[in-house]
């Protein structure tokens, strides 16, 4: 019986059996081909093309006529083809960057660390909405595992009343540490939509042996954005940013003597926060919460705003009220936000462990300065 | 030779309804000029039978014809850059079109068996207009059309057009 439905399947004979009349209910199928063809000569090139795929009547009357031009046409017209045909297709977002449909079904091929896997097992080039996000300097506005082109396609599933859930998980991370000399680095990012728009939260740890008398790293940086950067840890001192405590003014609990800061030209808010855990050493935290926008208009402000612009005298100033985009992420209003409270006891022990990591004994890190000795490794001039 | 033009028309509909036209009116229709031309007044009865056109469509038709009736014959070439052609339609025609799609079909139908270009054109153009800017889905639903694509199909047609990057 299955031998026999699949060899149907096979000649073709089910499908024609199983297509329906397209124009069982439509009066327009009383039209001959003829007077078909002169009402698409009425249409603009996108329009007609929309129209000769409506069925198969029209598109067996059409495809030649349409079809072949819009490959020739003017990239205008295809894109304004693309966004016809991307409004009936849910599990499809058009690409304002690659000018074509990507599939919201294979995202997992564009997350940043996955990409060197389907490229070469594809022989797939660079495509060009990666790229784009490269230019922009996406990733380092957000986070190293954020994407533009999923975020389209999570912001277009939720639009449509569908479970985007997965799709956040790709522009979210799990907890992740990393050992340097001397301290420890864990980072973490979860993406939500709140009100139509994504939200995102990325919180990077410190943890530094409490035998140093200030708090932080001795090497690394820190960026908050594209606007808001600190090449040094020492520059959040500097710049006045944030207050940089002594190890011994700390207390077991959280202290943040700024509070949130706001940057003038993109929707970011951050927060930088220190914990003693005593003994085991003493944490600073920095905790970014930025709003990313609708994913539905790629020239849209909150979006646009975190590109990647070399020339301070042209970035714009926006507008939004400090501590809303915490407020809205953490469902909480931001001066109750606990800090500390994203560290699960498991992320929190794998810290304290790791604090005791030996600190370089040439680095000394006073308020205003990091010292560092030289000395000669392997007959090579190198500090430390 | 003294002639004596016929000045009224009577069309016979499919249904068999008769409608007296003045002779300018349904010369509007490029079928019965030609046919008033090609047989001669002597020879041609005042009965002339529309055999593709119900009563109610013909009395449509001839109502766009009475109302143009006086508008100069349009050139013969067009079909050249038929891009170019505006969608734009006059308000009278506009209104007169107001009607719903099965009368809409018909009148296109009844100007085509007709000949009469003008007035198929001011069709076409109405359903273009209820076209442009709409996707597939959209058009569909407009004119109430089924979708015989199997989605394997409408994947093919995606992927060898290159609109879609389905990897």
């Amino acid at each position: 019986m299955d031998l026999a439905r699949r060899l149907f399947r096979f000649i073709g004979w089910q499908h024609a059996v199983a297509r329906p009349d397209a124009f069982q209910h439509s009066h327009l199928g009383k039209l001959p081909n003829e007077i078909i063809l002169h009402i698409a000569s009425y249409l603009p090139l996108e329009s007609a093309a929309s129209f000769s795929i409506c069925c198969c009547r029209f598109y067996n009357c059409m495809k030649t006529e349409y079809l072949p031009s819009l490959k020739l046409a003017d990239p205008s017209i295809q894109e304004n083809f693309l966004a016809l045909l991307e409004h009936d297709l849910p599990m499809h977002i058009l690409c304002p960057d690659c000018k074509e449909l990507h599939s919201i079904a294979n995202a997992f091929t564009h997350v940043p660390s996955r990409r060197h896997f389907s490229s070469t097992s594809t022989q797939r080039p660079r495509l060009q909405c990666w790229k784009s996000d490269t230019q922009h300097d996406i990733r380092r506005s957000i986070h190293t595992g954020f994407c533009s082109t999923i975020f389209r396609m999570a912001m277009k599933t939720h639009r449509l009343g569908r479970n985007s859930r997965q799709l956040l998980q790709f522009l979210s991370y799990e907890p992740r540490t990393t050992h340097h000399r001397g301290f420890i680095e864990q980072n973490q990012a979860a993406a939500r939509i709140v009100d139509d728009s994504l939200l995102v939260r990325e919180q990077t740890v410190f943890m530094v042996p409490s035998s140093q008398r200030i708090p932080i790293p001795w090497h690394g940086f820190i960026n908050i954005c594209n606007h808001i950067g600190f090449p040094g840890f020492l520059d959040l001192h500097r710049r006045g940013a944030v207050h940089i405590p002594q190890a011994n003014e700390l207390g077991t609990f959280v202290q943040s003597r700024r509070g949130l800061i706001c940057c003038k030209h993109c929707y970011t808010e951050f927060r930088v926060d220190f914990k003693s855990y005593g003994e085991s050493g003493n944490a600073m935290f920095v905790t970014r919460w930025m709003d990313i926008g609708e994913g539905r208009d790629p020239k849209e402000v909150k979006f646009t705003s975190r590109h990647v612009n070399l020339y301070q005298e042209t970035w714009a100033k926006v507008n939004f009220r400090g501590g809303s985009i915490c407020a809205a992420f953490e469902e909480m209003p931001a001066a109750e936000f606990v800090v500390d409270s994203l560290l699960s006891a498991r992320e929190e022990r794998v810290l304290c462990k790791g604090s005791n990591l030996p600190w370089p004994e040439d680095v000394s890190v006073s308020c205003d300065r990091v010292e560092r000795s030289f000395g000669v490794m392997s007959g090579r001039f190198v500090p430390f | 030779m003294s002639e004596t033009k016929i000045q009224k028309l009577t069309l016979v509909a499919n249904d068999g309804n008769k409608i007296e036209v003045d002779r300018q009116v349904a010369e509007k229709s490029v079928l019965i000029k030609n046919m008033l031309d090609d047989l001669g007044d002597e020879q041609m009865s005042t009965e002339v039978p529309i055999p593709n056109v119900n009563d109610t469509v013909l009395k449509k038709v001839i109502e766009w014809c009475e109302h143009h009736k006086n508008d100069p014959a349009a050139p013969q070439d067009d079909d050249s850059d038929s891009r170019k052609k505006t969608t734009d339609i006059d308000e009278w025609d506009q209104k007169f079109m107001q009607v719903d799609q099965e009368m809409l079909f018909e009148i296109i139908l009844a100007s085509n068996y007709l000949d009469i270009k003008p007035l198929l054109d001011v069709g076409c153009k109405t359903v273009a207009n209820m076209i442009k800017g709409k996707s597939p889905e959209e058009i569909r639903k407009t004119f109430n059309i089924t979708n015989d694509f199997t989605p394997e199909e409408e994947e093919q047609i995606r992927r060898e057009n290159e609109w879609a990057e389905d990897r």
